[in-house]
C-alpha cells in the first residue's frame, strides 16, 4: 500500500456530515421555486463541492501524485462538458424545427 | 551480497514499472477503470441534457418523484461511502475487526439503496412509466429514468456483491489493507456517479 498518512475517523464522519448538509441545502433549494438560471448555478456549485469532497478526502485522491488527481478530475469533468457542449445546441435545433 | 540486495530494491525505488506514478499497478488499473466508467455515465448524462433541451416539455420532478425518499436513498449512500472510508482508514492500521464490521456496514447500505430504488422504480412502474411510455407523453424521460438509474443501479449491485465477498476475505484474513482500498476506490466512485445523477436528475 502506497504511504500517506492515516486519516482520523473523526475527519471522515466530518465529511460525511458536510455531505449531508450539502444535499439537505440541495433539496431545500430546490423546492423554493428559485429563478432557474439562479437554481442551476446553486445546484452545480454544490454538486462539484460534494464530488470533490469525495474524491478528494473519501478516495485519498489529495495524496495522491498531482498529475494523478488532474488526470482523473479534468479527464471526466471535462470531456463530460465537452459532450454536453457538443450535444446539447442539437437539442435546442430539434425543439425549434431547425437542423 | 549487498548487490543483490541493490538489485532487489532498485524497482521499488523506480516510479515506473512497479509502482507507476506511486502507486501499485492495481490502483492504477482501478483509477482507469474509473475514469473510463465515468466517461460512460458523462456520455449518459450528456444523452440525457440532449433531450431535455430537446423536449418541449419534461415532467415535474417534484410531482413524479417522492423527493423525501430519493434524499434518503441519498442519505444511505453516503453514509455508505463514510462508513467504507473508515473501514479503508481501519485497514491501514490493521484493525480488522473494525474493518470487517465497516465493510459489512457499507454492504448493508447498498442492499438498503436496491431495496428502495426497487421500490422506487416499482411504484413509477404501477404509475404507468414504462421504456417506451408514461403519462407525461414524454417517452425519453422513461427511457433515460430507467437507463442511468439502472446502470448505476447494477453498479450497486456489483459493488455489494464485491463488499460481501471482502468482508468474508477480512474475517478469513485472506486480504491486505490494499484490497480493502481498492474495493473501497470503486464503492466511493458509485456515491460520486449518485452525486450527479441525484443532481442532474432529480433535481435539475
Amino acid at each position: 500500500m502506497e504511504s500517506h498518512e492515516s486519516q482520523s475517523y473523526g475527519a471522515l464522519w466530518k465529511i460525511w456530515g458536510l455531505l449531508l448538509v450539502l444535499t439537505a441545502i440541495m433539496v431545500f433549494v430546490d423546492a423554493m421555486g428559485l429563478p432557474r438560471v439562479l437554481l442551476l448555478v446553486i445546484l452545480i456549485a454544490a454538486m462539484l463541492t460534494k464530488a470533490f469532497f469525495i474524491s478528494s478526502q473519501f478516495m485519498d485522491l489529495k495524496h495522491e501524485k498531482l498529475v494523478v488527481g488532474i488526470s482523473v478530475a479534468f479527464s471526466i469533468l471535462f470531456f463530460g462538458a465537452l459532450l454536453f457542449a457538443v450535444i446539447a445546441p442539437d437539442g435546442i435545433a430539434v425543439l425549434h424545427g431547425g437542423r | 551480497m549487498s548487490s543483490a540486495r541493490g538489485a532487489r530494491e532498485a524497482p521499488m525505488n523506480w516510479s515506473g514499472g512497479v509502482a507507476p506514478l506511486g502507486m501499485s499497478w492495481q490502483k492504477l488499473m482501478m483509477w482507469i477503470f474509473i475514469v473510463t466508467d465515468g466517461l460512460l455515465f458523462a456520455g449518459f448524462l450528456a444523452g440525457y441534457g440532449f433531450a431535455r433541451t430537446g423536449a418541449r416539455s419534461w415532467p415535474d420532478q417534484q410531482e413524479v418523484f417522492h423527493l423525501w425518499f430519493i434524499s434518503l436513498m441519498t442519505f444511505v449512500l453516503i453514509s455508505s461511502s463514510a462508513t467504507m472510508a473508515t473501514g479503508v482508514a481501519a485497514a491501514r492500521v490493521a484493525d480488522w475487526k473494525k474493518v470487517a464490521n465497516m465493510v459489512l456496514a457499507t454492504a448493508g447500505g447498498g442492499v438498503s439503496f436496491l431495496a428502495m430504488q426497487a421500490y422506487e422504480w416499482g411504484s413509477l412502474i404501477r404509475d404507468g412509466v414504462t421504456l417506451g411510455t408514461n403519462p407525461w407523453n414524454v417517452p425519453a424521460f422513461g427511457n433515460y429514468f430507467f437507463l442511468i438509474t439502472g446502470f448505476h443501479g447494477t453498479h450497486v449491485l456489483i459493488g455489494t456483491i464485491v463488499l460481501a465477498t471482502l468482508a468474508l476475505r477480512v474475517r478469513a484474513r485472506k486480504t491486505t489493507a490494499a484490497g480493502v482500498e481498492l474495493a473501497g476506490l470503486y464503492w466511493h466512485f458509485v456515491d460520486l456517479v449518485w452525486v450527479f445523477v441525484f443532481t442532474l436528475f432529480y433535481l435539475v
